[in-house]
């Protein structure tokens, strides 16, 4: 990871952050807001490991708590998403020629932060309907899933073009 | 080996940031230091967003006039070209009336009801799935928009405003879990609070007297506080599709559909001075049905009379 990667990364969050409630809430497609921010985290962590992950994470979840309209406890993202970060960096990093890895990790880290996001609303003791919590669920991924399509190959490509790997990366990678 | 410790370390220094921000939030809910960083983070992102906004706006007349441009292909060339211009302003025209029709609803119901309005349009929503159930204005302290303001739209009521910046406004809708409402059943005077509970489309509504009556179709408004903060009295809120019986309770309960379609917000207003009468009934939108007989002294039958 050089400066350019750091400056790549969180622009990417940046714009994923902006567009999410300003572009893909406003197209009411039925169940969940296609979740944006989420898949760029994943895409980052399938690409550099663990540690970029959950930087990453950790960003994402800090903007998506305070930028409006984001109006939750500040913090509480930033826990999950540096988790899922470093999880997928742990479990699913390393150069990857098919679609299909990214595509079922972003789908799969983004059911799985609705659902820790759902637990901690309840533990807080928000007065919630989960009536249409399966319906969220399922387009929550599929949504994920087809988004991670198009942020792989775009945040693969920006890490081949931004400098050369270094060695840390490639012992990361292993 | 070395470098999975320089990881956990990584992880662990992030967790602790992040523990230590929601200290600090919980320690001084809305002062102070997260305050601060909010309503900054707002300041900077805010812009952004309304050019996003303007962006995707020009993307789908663009999409629109694409359209156009593949039918008129067959035309003759100058024609052709000017065909696409009249076309583009006729599509724009379109967006025009729809935004007119808009203003127009908004000002009906401000100009009924004696409201002294902001209008606004609605620059970001929150995602459902985020458990925020808020949307945020382009205008803010500037335009004369402080918290706990009433913010409707030509159907009925939309929330109220929680936090302000110079340019922008948060507002939390009737669905959000923390919206209570202290309601009335139209045409009565059966008080009671509707209250969100993560759904746009079904409201909870619950009575105080456990012996009022209710009945499927009933039409709720605002009651209004002191002062019209949070809420002015009168505005419409939605319709009752059906009522919960609960024998040996203290409260009744009914589901409420909302007059107004919370996923799919453009132009609001916000009520920045509430009125000096209380509109009562005037503002619900007319009966959908014509009365019987027995029933026709209704209130609420025929608003815009007044």
């Amino acid at each position: 990871m050089n400066v350019y990667k750091y400056v790549a990364l969180s622009i990417t969050i940046f714009v994923a952050v902006i567009f999410q409630p300003t572009f893909f809430a406003r197209l009411s497609l039925p169940g969940a807001t296609p979740d944006l921010v989420i898949v760029v985290v994943s895409c980052w962590a399938i690409t550099k490991g663990p540690a970029v992950g959950a930087i990453a994470g950790f960003i994402a979840g800090f903007l998506i708590d305070v930028a409006p309209p984001g109006n939750q406890l500040m913090g509480i993202a930033s826990i999950l998403l540096a988790l899922i970060g470093y999880g997928i960096g742990i479990i699913g990093s390393g150069p990857s020629k098919s679609l299909l890895r990214p595509l079922v990790i972003s789908s799969v880290a983004a059911t799985t932060f609705f659902l820790l996001r759902t637990i901690w609303a309840v533990f807080a003791g928000n007065d919630l309907s989960l009536v249409n919590f399966s319906t969220i669920f399922l387009t929550q991924g599929i949504y994920a899933g087809g988004l991670a399509i198009f942020v792989y190959p775009t945040i693969a490509l920006l890490d081949r073009r931004l400098g050369p790997v270094s060695r840390s990366d490639e012992l990361r990678m292993q | 080996m070395k470098d999975s410790t320089r990881i956990r370390t990584v992880l662990s220094v992030l967790m602790l940031l992040s523990l230590t921000l929601v200290a600090l939030e919980l320690r001084n809910s809305g002062f102070g230091f997260t305050n601060s960083i909010r309503i900054n983070t707002a300041n900077i992102v805010s812009p952004f967003q309304k050019s996003a906004r303007s962006f995707t706006d020009s993307i789908q007349n663009f999409g629109s006039t694409w359209r156009e441009i593949n039918t008129a292909r067959e035309l003759v060339k100058d024609l052709e070209s000017e065909n696409l211009e009249l076309k583009e302003k006729l599509g724009n025209t379109d967006e025009v009336r729809r935004r007119a029709a808009e203003l127009d609803a908004l000002l009906k119901i401000a100009g009924l009801g004696t409201y002294e309005i902001v209008p606004a349009r609605v620059i970001a929503i929150g995602a459902g799935q985020d458990y925020s159930w808020t949307v945020s204005l382009d205008v803010g302290t500037i335009d004369g928009i402080t918290e706990d303001m009433t913010v409707i739209s030509g159907q009925g009521l939309v929330g109220r405003t929680i936090s302000v910046t110079e340019s922008t406004t948060l507002v939390a809708l009737l669905a959000d879990p923390s919206s209570k409402v202290g309601a009335r059943i139209g045409g009565k005077s059966e008080l009671g609070f509707v209250s969100g509970n993560g759904l746009p489309g079904e409201l909870e509504f619950e009575i105080f007297d456990p012996l009022a009556e209710i009945n499927q179709g009933d039409r709720i408004v605002t009651w209004g506080s002191n002062g019209g903060k949070p809420f002015v009295s009168g505005v419409p809120i939605g319709e009752v599709i059906s009522v919960k019986s609960s024998p040996g309770l203290l409260t009744k309960s009914a589901k409420v559909k909302p007059y107004v379609k919370l996923s799919t917000l453009d132009l609001v207003s916000v009520i920045v001075e509430s009125p000096r009468i209380d509109p009562r009934d005037s503002l619900l939108p007319p009966m959908p049905f014509v009365p019987t007989p027995t029933n026709s002294s209704s209130p609420a039958a025929t608003p815009g009379q007044n």
